[in-house]
């Protein structure tokens, strides 16, 4: 590439090539293909996602934690070993002075690295198994209600008029109660469980999603693709689920991401009140309970900081990490939008 | 549109929310299986089935669920929130006499919110990138990572058990007693915590954002002290978010009280509602929830014509 400067003072470029321009900022996000054929535009954003550090860590950690939990204790389904490995040394519910020579409330040790609890339970396996519930739970959840929303929000956009009047009025009722207030009736209702739980923030808790997408399909549905899709005959369906969807994601999957988190500590939340799992269970929510019961009361002399210390670092450290990933998202998608890292093609 | 027709228009559209408010209250409890009167068959045999009726009638459960509905909304409109089955109170002295403690909570909350997170945020976003900054950051992501309970519980291990500053179990005076102040500060902080970390880093990023815009430049160009710039023009427009996400996390604050007050045992609205949903005690737990979605709404109201006030452009929707 060579550039000249012509009588006025304007730069002219000539002779561009390619091959010569291989020094680039390392920043730019340049790349061979850039100047070919378009890359697609989740590949770019898993590249910008690739490079954000703290996203990195964070998603690390959801991973690890995640893993941890599956392989805590052997998962069995319908008597079927289907996971062998077990990396927590006791069962998290097993009472351990009847087989083993330890007594209750233990401070951490190197044979118990979190204690021992009220009940005499190693609280080390328990903090490895308590991830099943409340993360398994967040991802599930933040999946139906992230459907759910993205439907009824494009519908609602999509069409418009009276129909979107009503579906928006139904959202802003149920955005009228905090979440974890629903949920708590909700559980209530039902009774605790697994499955309660997710009922209890899936219900109302696509809501939100349905109001961000809305706005977003609002906008794009003025783009001129979308009237030009019309105009070739597409149906509404197409329109809506070819066209318009993927364009007005990025977003709800910045929400969904952060959404997660609040989830856990909303599981945790109602664990904690006494509305989660059956009393006793290795969730850790419910685990706080039993050292809220542990530490309130203030026993003489020894504080047994180690009961409510470890569950709830456990959450945090979640939470925190995911709150991470989803800050990693947004930058990722939001440099997208405003074609601030884009690789010129936008 | 003018502000006055944009507040009425607001006005008028809270009105049909109002009443859905309302039906998913009563929806949600009333779907419950088992209402408290079967309870009180079930734990006491020899009640009779007129006399169970007596009693369905007496509390307003008999007949179909819209015949219910419009008793109790009925009732509410007049103030009548009916009675604590448990304790034969009635509802709203319940309410009137829990409001102070939770209100007197939020409000601290919300104080120690906004002390901290403005200055913070708008530090952060003079020294961008650096190591203040950074730190900041930091804080802001732990603080909307924490779980409250977690955090009310932390506090009390560290404030009551080990330094032995509070009592565990918070002596009562009465609650806008200056001596109060004291013991709100463990609750307080708690429940402010996670509006503060939002409201910081929402203050850096509007703060980032008009520090860039051409008018800073032209203040700088025509000599003003950045002091001036800064306390006078950028942080008035950038504190135009910051009070509408102030309205709307006093749904936070009050979702985070029914927590919180658990964990220190504070008497208010929200340890009230756990007690209620413990003891399936309904129109406890029906006020409650009304009241909570009434005040929410409103809230959101404000946050609307506040924004409307400072920025009107936002007017012409």
């Amino acid at each position: 590439m060579t550039k000249t400067t012509d009588g006025r003072g304007r730069i002219q470029i000539t002779g561009f090539d390619a091959d010569e321009v291989k020094e680039r900022e390392p920043l730019s996000d340049w790349q061979e293909t850039s100047g070919g054929e378009a890359v697609g535009r989740w590949t770019r954003v898993w590249e910008r996602f690739k490079r954000n550090r703290t996203a990195l860590i964070g998603l690390t950690i959801v991973a690890v934690m995640s893993l941890l939990a599956i392989f805590a204790r052997p998962v069995e389904v319908m008597g079927l070993t289907v996971q062998p490995i077990s990396l927590a040394p006791y069962p998290p519910e097993e009472i351990l002075w009847i087989r083993h020579d330890v007594s209750q409330n233990t401070p951490p040790s190197w044979s118990h690295p979190m204690g021992i609890d009220g009940e005499a339970r190693d609280v080390f396996s328990r903090v490895l198994a308590g991830g099943r519930y409340s993360i398994s739970i967040g991802f599930v959840v933040v999946a139906i209600t992230g459907t759910i929303g993205l439907v009824y929000g494009s519908i609602s956009g999509y069409f418009g008029g009276w129909i979107d009047e009503v579906m928006m009025r139904i959202v802003d009722m149920i955005l009228a109660f905090p979440a974890l207030i629903l949920a708590m009736i909700i559980v209530s209702m039902f009774g605790g469980g697994y499955w309660q739980l997710v009922a209890a923030f899936t219900i109302f808790g696509w809501a939100t999603y349905a109001r961000l997408m809305r706005g977003e399909v609002l906008k794009i549905k003025e783009n001129e693709y979308v009237m030009a899709a019309k105009a070739l005959g597409a149906r509404d369906r197409l329109v809506i689920f070819r066209h318009i969807v993927p364009n007005a994601v990025p977003p709800l999957i910045v929400y969904a991401t952060l959404q997660i988190g609040t989830v856990v500590i909303g599981v945790a939340a109602l664990g904690f009140l006494g509305l989660g799992m059956d009393p006793g269970t290795a969730e850790w929510g419910t685990m706080l309970e039993n050292g809220r019961n542990a530490i309130i009361p203030g026993p003489g002399g020894d504080i047994r900081w180690w009961i409510t210390v470890f569950p709830g670092a456990a959450i945090f450290l979640f939470v925190m990490s995911m709150n991470m990933i989803g800050d990693g998202v947004n930058d990722a998608l939001d440099a997208q939008e405003t074609g601030v890292a884009g690789g010129g093609d936008k | 549109m003018s502000l006055r027709r944009f507040i009425l228009k607001r006005l008028l559209l809270t009105v049909p929310i109002l009443f859905g408010v309302s039906v998913i209250t009563f929806a949600l409890v009333h779907l419950t299986p088992g209402d408290p009167i079967s309870q009180m068959v079930a734990e006491n045999p020899n009640v009779s089935q007129a006399e169970e009726a007596q009693l369905r009638a007496q509390y307003g459960l008999d007949g179909t669920l819209w015949e219910q509905y419009a008793t109790w909304i009925g009732n509410v409109l007049s103030g009548d929130f009916g009675d604590v089955y448990g304790s034969s109170q009635s509802v709203a002295g319940v309410l009137i006499s829990r409001l102070p403690e939770t209100i007197a909570l939020g409000l601290f909350g919300w104080v120690f919110a906004l002390v901290i997170a403005i200055p913070t945020g708008v530090y952060a976003a003079i020294n961008k990138d650096k190591f203040g900054d950074t730190a900041s950051r930091i804080i802001a992501l732990s603080g909307i990572s924490i779980p409250n309970f977690w955090l009310g519980l932390m506090l009390i291990l560290v404030g009551a058990l080990w330094l032995g500053w509070w009592d565990v179990g918070a002596p009562r005076t009465a609650v806008y007693h200056p001596e109060m102040l004291w013991f709100l500060i463990l609750p307080g902080i708690t429940v402010g915590t996670a509006a503060a970390a939002s409201i910081m880093r929402v203050m850096r990023t509007s703060m980032a954002e008009e520090l860039n815009k051409e008018y800073v430049v032209a203040a700088r160009a025509k000599g003003l002290p950045e002091r001036k710039i800064i306390l006078k023009h950028v942080l008035r427009n950038s504190m135009i978010s910051v009070v509408t996400l102030a309205a709307m996390l006093t749904a936070s604050i009050v979702a985070g009280s029914v927590v919180v007050e658990t964990v220190f045992n504070w008497p208010g609205l929200g340890r009230e509602l756990v007690q209620a949903i413990h003891g399936h005690e309904i129109n406890l737990i029906m006020a409650i929830t009304l009241f909570t979605g009434f005040f929410i709404v409103l809230a959101n109201l404000l946050a609307d014509i506040l924004y409307a006030v400072l920025d009107p452009r936002i007017r012409y929707d």
